[in-house]
């Protein structure tokens, strides 16, 4: 649906000038996207995520038009929206997007329904009046804002101003919905009742989306397809249970989550499938790919619960059962964190919160084989 | 993007520049009709040269007149068209706007008026550009010739001296002369008007000229006086504020005020010298309308003189006022302006010397 | 985060010439590039027609030699060219200080807190504008001269003391700043409109007491409002003529202006000596304008009404309440309420006179009479009314456009926009009148000698105001209103008219209103200008002033404030039906 051939954008020189004297660095050879390709499909809830500078809102904002990349290609459903090889570049209007942006962007002087009726009342297909009023009040129906149409937008709360954002970025059924942080301005209990919604609204019209946030439990949470990025470049294109389960890189394994990252050594003998830490060697379910040898391990604190160890028992000396001392708990309502002293290493795991394990237990820890997963230590990105 | 249409465009202004200076280097423009017609008109006389002039006047139904004198638009003009049926457009500003307009419409060889009606010493400056056409009528032989210059038969004169507030000063404090105005007591009490270089020169002529002074004397006695002056800008607002109070004497103000606005403004017992600008009307050589222009000027020289001197302007034609009376006692000694040095370059000389005196530099007095 | 200008060609890659390419590039062309095309054109005509006037006749001879004579002439070394230049800028810093306390002062009062009469306040910064000059510096010499003054009789009545001389630097300051206060008042108040209170609130809720707020926090975010409200009044104050010839003549305190005029009265007349001053005060123009970017004063500024929730929020100022009311009693008492009386009193009378027992008895309507029986007085009237508003109308299209470029898009020339559209505001109004006299003389089309002639002076000279209203008032909208629409479907075009415009529309009618009328009151390029027999109301009422009829002129005044008070008041209700619906 939505292709992305290897979009280049520099940084504006005017811009990162006024940067410069402000004190902050603009590397003049990083360009705020350095070549990026991805594709979208049909219906799919993609999310662009990474740090902030990372170029994703640049990315979503050259899909949009509001920016103009240097070279590369964009197409959305066989249409050329922007290509510089053959000097094409549609204006916003004539793209048929739908965009919500993270301040939401209601036009305080129109009523809501004025808001969300914008879209079908201007630009090259306009429609009926009659039409458009069933539209909007479908839509706001289907925000829940129904009883709010003929209030003035700057009268609505935060939370309601993002469902207009909504109903008027879908209202007119858009090729492609373009989601610009949209939950960052909402308080984290609303966030979250937001986030579902967004996936049952989306899902339910079919709408193809691209999402942009720095959030990553948000992006797990919604996404079909998450692209991480970075300095401008994608570090790992996947679903949320791929980019969870086996980063590509450190960058990604260090993004996703708080893991454990322990340097660590492919045993060779072992059939790549052993790797040696300095809290000793821990076998994977899968071998690790060839290529690659100095490598860093990767311990999602969940896949890790501490166990009292019986007293006097000695430390299993069972493969992939690390053995320590809780140095340190904290109680997070809906699990336990401990930090566990295993040699010189700190090891984050999680247990339920009933858990009977106390700071200063020794502890044995299993380390399930099918939870490691590996990434190079050079793949660093800069 | 933005560069490519404004190179563009300053080339565009730079040949519009440089077209406007070559044309402003031409010529005079001069309407040879007009001339034509001020020729014919010189050698009739009397109640056939104006019977056929109204008639011609009336034909040409339009005039557009340049002026500086202030009676022109309310009185004088209503009068003349309601006589002749000719629709006057006036065009009224300052003497160096009046000047500076018909110099450069004359620059871009266009003449939109037809009489300019201005002192002496600009009608000298718009006469050597040989844009005035000079006027001649039997009407013109009964003005006196001080009334006359090279380039133009006044009109009227304005008188220019000391006025004073009859509320602040009694009559018996008023210093006989000039130097009188030197002592302490009138510091800052001395309203003059810095564009009043006119005045000054004639000052100077008077006496050194009439009363022998000798020019370091008159120096002396000048930037005596000048200790005390307070520097004003405008004849009219700051008549307005000596009427009101605020300073008891403006040294160079014009006689006209006092009869229009009477209350608490004096200039009796006049001091001398009381100096006379002549001011008149002239047909333009390029005028549109040149019998109407002559008609006009005939006018101004005649029936517009009572008008005159309503609004306090000493006329040049006084027979043609029934029952005249003169404001100015009869033997008052006027100095004329020296409009011949004011239109030279000497004129800048003497403003220059007149602002030196006013900021307390030297020298006073042109090299 | 904004369009560029024009969609540039991508980098790295060059079609060459063809058939395809011409048809590729006009199939790119919008909406927005021509009409920013045209206005470009148009505007930077408009500027440089004066502005290359006055180079050429600056460094030009007539001789057609070129050289710097003039700059020798203008500026002799001596003293007294020095003591000019301190007295132009000591008149002018201190003009813009002044200026700045008091509208700055006023608008933070007005539109930041709960202070009582706060409509007095927007009604005390036009009115003034109104006043004719040729009126504004003699009501002040009846009110503060050490010999006549009312306000000393006042207190020489209670006191014993005369404390006050408006023949001084000082007097000359404090009727400038009047005059100068109204548009950093409207200026400021617009920026405090739309600075986001919920800053200051954080700042309180850290521990900040009121003062510091004030300067760490509320000043800071419209600094950029500050610096271009200071630039504005400063250059102003450089190039205004009757301040300083009525107040500062007799105390010696000479100015460039003054110069200029003196310069103009001489024959042959010195253009190039006279270009000089006219570049002199250009050149301590771009001083400032330099001064002000460095502060922050160039017309970008960062978005303030965003698509989210905003609440104004005034400080309550306690106790303080009163004493500030009484400020602003007491300013709308000095800048209006004085003025105005002293403006109906003389219109009442046929010369005028001190008050007293027996000049009440002399009052009478016989100058109102004569004013509306007088057709020539009706003629300019009308006259102004359409070249103002065109005038008006023409500056703020022009001035929203060219400030839509500045602040909304990344073009390289956009700087060179800005400072082009502000230089009209230092270019003398003599030096204006003459060179579009000259250039206007050599073309056939029906523009000297006509009301257009004006309206092209007018529009010109007030479009830096216009630019400042515009900048200000676009600036206040964020970008993302206007990418939300464009990405909506709207065109350019649409996006403008339905959500940008009526946005901005609050700013834009206030500029509207500012031009309309300093338009009325423009006299130094409209005497040089004016055809016969289509006056306009500037020139008549200096006229009817040179005519001695100071009462009358008065009267007129009287006529004009009342008119325009009603056309402001209408338009603020108009301006307040637009742009963002509060409450």
């Amino acid at each position: 649906m939505l292709k992305i051939n290897d979009v280049v954008k520099k940084y504006d020189p005017a811009s990162s000038g006024r940067l410069r004297r402000r004190g902050v660095d603009t590397d003049k050879h990083r360009p705020a996207l350095g070549g990026v390709s991805l594709r979208v499909e049909e219906g799919q809830f993609h999310t662009l995520l990474g740090p902030s500078g990372c170029g994703k809102t640049t990315l979503l904002r050259s899909v949009a038009g509001l920016e103009h990349p240097d070279s590369g290609e964009i197409e959305l459903g066989g249409d050329t929206l922007f290509s510089a090889e053959r000097s094409v570049d549609l204006s916003p209007d004539r793209r048929r997007l739908g965009m919500v942006f993270q301040s939401y962007a209601i036009w305080p002087h129109m009523s809501v329904r004025q808001n969300v009726a914008f879209p079908m009342r201007v630009g090259r297909d306009k429609r009926p009046k009659a039409e458009v009023d069933k539209l909007v009040v479908a839509a706001l129906e289907s925000v829940g804002l129904s009883e709010a149409i003929d209030r003035s937008a700057t009268k609505l709360s935060g939370g309601q101003q993002q469902r207009l954002a909504f109903a008027r970025a879908m209202v007119g059924r858009p090729r492609l919905l373009l989601l610009d942080e949209p939950l960052s301005n909402l308080d984290a209990q609303l966030r979250a009742s937001m986030r579902l919604e967004l996936k049952r609204l989306q899902s339910e019209l079919g709408l193809t989306t691209l999402y942009v946030t720095h959030d990553q439990a948000e992006a797990l949470a919604i996404s079909d397809v998450i692209t991480i990025m970075s300095g401008g470049r994608i570090m790992q294109q996947g679903t949320p249970r791929e980019i969870y389960d086996h980063p590509e890189n450190l960058f990604v394994a260090r993004f996703i989550g708080s893991p454990n990252l322990l340097p660590a050594k492919i045993d060779e003998g072992s059939g790549r499938r052993t790797v040696l830490t300095d809290i000793g060697p821990l076998v994977l379910d899968e071998a690790v790919p060839a290529g690659l040898t100095d490598v860093v391990l990767v311990l999602r604190p969940e896949d890790l619960e501490p166990r009292r160890r019986v007293d006097g028992a000695p430390g299993s000396a069972e493969a992939n059962e690390l053995s320590g001392t809780v140095i340190a708990q904290s109680f997070e309502g809906e699990c336990i964190r401990h930090i566990v002293a295993v040699g010189d290493e700190r090891i984050e795991c999680r247990s339920a919160r009933h858990s009977d394990v106390r700071p200063g237990d020794e502890v044995s820890v299993p380390v399930p084989g099918r939870a490691l997963s590996v990434v190079d230590a050079q793949d660093e990105p800069h | 993007m933005l560069e490519k249409p404004r190179q563009r465009l300053a080339c565009l202004l730079a040949v519009a520049c440089l077209g406007g200076l070559t044309a402003a280097c031409g010529f005079p423009p001069v309407n040879t009709e007009a001339v034509a017609v001020y020729a014919k008109f010189a050698a009739l006389k009397g109640k056939s040269r104006h019977d056929q002039l109204v008639d011609a006047a009336k034909a040409e139904g339009q005039l557009v007149i340049y002026v500086t004198n202030t009676a022109i638009e309310k009185k004088i003009v209503p009068a003349f068209e309601k006589e002749y049926g000719i629709d006057v457009a006036v065009y009224r500003a300052t003497t160096e706007q009046v000047r500076g307009r018909i110099l450069q419409e004359a620059g871009a060889h266009r003449v939109l008026n037809d009489v300019v009606e201005t002192k002496d010493s600009e009608m000298a400056i718009l006469g050597g550009q040989g844009l005035i056409a000079p006027y001649e009528s039997d009407i013109a032989g009964t003005i006196p010739a001080e009334a006359k210059t090279d380039d133009m038969v006044g009109a009227y004169y304005i008188a220019t001296l000391p006025i004073h507030n009859v509320r602040l000063v009694q009559p018996g404090q008023l210093p006989p002369d000039l130097a009188g105005y030197a002592d302490p007591k009138w510091r800052g009490k001395v309203a003059v008007d810095q564009g009043d270089f006119n005045w000054y020169e004639d000052v100077y002529n008077y006496y050194t000229k009439q009363k022998g002074m000798s020019d370091h004397d008159f120096a002396a006695m000048m930037k005596g006086v000048a200790k005390n002056f307070r520097v004003v800008d405008g004849h009219v607002s700051n008549t307005t504020l000596l009427q009101a109070g605020d300073f008891p004497v403006f040294l160079s103000d014009f006689l006209q005020y006092v009869p229009s606005r009477a209350k608490d403004l004096s200039f009796q017992p006049a001091m001398e010298p009381v100096t006379l600008q002549i001011l008149g009307a002239d047909p333009m050589k390029g005028a549109a309308h040149p019998a109407a222009a002559l008609l006009f000027c005939d006018f101004y020289l005649t029936e517009a003189q009572k008008y005159l001197h309503d609004a306090g302007y000493i006329p040049t034609n006084p027979a043609a006022i029934p029952g005249y009376q003169p404001r100015l006692p009869e033997g008052t000694d006027f100095v004329y302006d020296d409009w011949r040095t004011l239109a030279s370059d000497r004129g800048n000389a003497w403003q220059e010397a007149w602002s030196n005196l006013l900021k307390g530099k030297d020298p006073v007095l042109p090299r | 985060m904004t369009q560029t200008l024009l969609d540039r060609p991508p980098a790295g890659h060059d079609p060459g010439p063809g058939p395809g390419m011409l048809r590729r590039v006009l199939a790119r062309v919008e909406a927005k590039h021509v009409v920013v095309a045209v206005v470009v054109l148009l505007l930077g005509y408009l500027v440089l027609v004066p502005l290359g006037f006055l180079l050429w006749r600056t460094f030009v001879a007539d001789d057609g030699s070129a050289g710097l004579g003039g700059f020798a002439r203008a500026f002799p070394n001596d003293s007294d060219t020095w003591a000019m230049i301190g007295n132009t800028l000591a008149f002018a810093f201190g003009s813009m200080v002044v200026s700045m306390v008091i509208g700055g002062g006023f608008a933070y009062l007005a539109e930041r807190t709960d202070v009582p009469f706060r409509r007095l306040l927007s009604l005390s910064a036009l009115i003034p504008l109104i006043i004719p000059a040729i009126l504004y510096a003699p009501a002040w010499i009846f009110l503060g001269s050490s010999n006549i003054g009312l306000l000393n009789n006042v207190t020489g009545f209670l006191f014993g003391i005369r404390p006050f001389d408006v023949y001084s630097v000082w007097g000359m300051i404090w009727v400038q700043s009047l005059h100068s206060a109204p548009i950093v008042f409207l200026l400021l108040s617009a920026a405090f409109r739309a600075a986001d209170p919920s800053m200051e609130e954080a700042a309180r809720v850290a521990g900040l007491g009121r003062w510091r707020v004030l300067t760490r926090i509320t000043l800071p975010m419209v600094k950029p409002a500050l610096a271009g409200a200071a630039l504005i009044v400063f250059v102003q104050s450089l190039e205004v003529f009757e301040i300083p010839t009525f107040l500062g003549l007799s105390g010696g305190h000479y100015v460039l202006t003054s110069k200029l005029y003196y310069l103009y009265q001489e024959y042959p007349t010195d253009y190039q000596a006279i270009g000089a001053i006219g570049i002199g005060l250009l050149v301590i123009a771009c001083v400032g304008v330099w001064l002000a970017g460095r502060a922050g004063g160039s017309l970008r500024e960062s978005g303030t009404i965003s698509g989210k929730a905003f609440r104004p929020r005034r400080e309550k100022l306690g106790r303080g309440k009163w004493v500030a009311a009484l400020f602003v009693l007491g300013y709308f008492v000095l800048a209006v309420v004085l003025p105005l009386l002293i403006l109906l009193y003389s219109s009442l009378l046929k010369n005028y006179e001190q008050p007293s027992l027996q000049a009440l008895g002399d009052l009478n309507l016989d100058n109102y009479r004569t004013l509306f029986g007088d057709s020539g007085i009706i003629h300019s009237f009308e006259h102004t009314v359409v070249v103002a508003v065109c005038a008006a109308t023409a500056a703020m299209v022009l001035s929203a456009v060219a400030s839509w470029v500045v602040v909304r898009t990344r073009s390289s020339g956009r700087r060179l926009l800005d400072a082009l559209a502000f230089s009209p505001l230092v270019i003398p109004g003599l030096v204006f009148g003459v060179a579009l006299a000259v250039v206007y003389l050599r073309t056939s089309l029906p523009i000297y000698g006509t009301l257009v002639i004006l309206f092209i002076a007018y529009t010109t000279r007030f479009i830096p105001y216009g630019m400042r209203y515009a900048g200000a008032a676009l600036s206040t909208v964020s970008a993302e209103l206007e990418e939300s629409a464009h990405v909506s479907g709207a065109r350019w075009f649409e996006t403008m008219r339905r959500v940008l415009l009526p946005l901005a529309a609050p700013g834009l009618i206030g500029g509207w209103v500012y031009i309309l009328i300093v338009s009325f009151r423009e006299l130094q390029s409209s005497i040089l200008l004016y055809t016969p027999g289509k006056e306009v109301l500037s020139v008549t009422i200096f006229q009817e002033y040179q005519d001695g009829n100071t009462t009358l002129v008065s009267a007129i005044g009287v006529v004009l404030v009342v008119v325009l008070t009603v056309l402001v008041v209408i338009s603020q209700l108009i301006a307040a039906r637009r742009g963002v619906r509060n409450q």
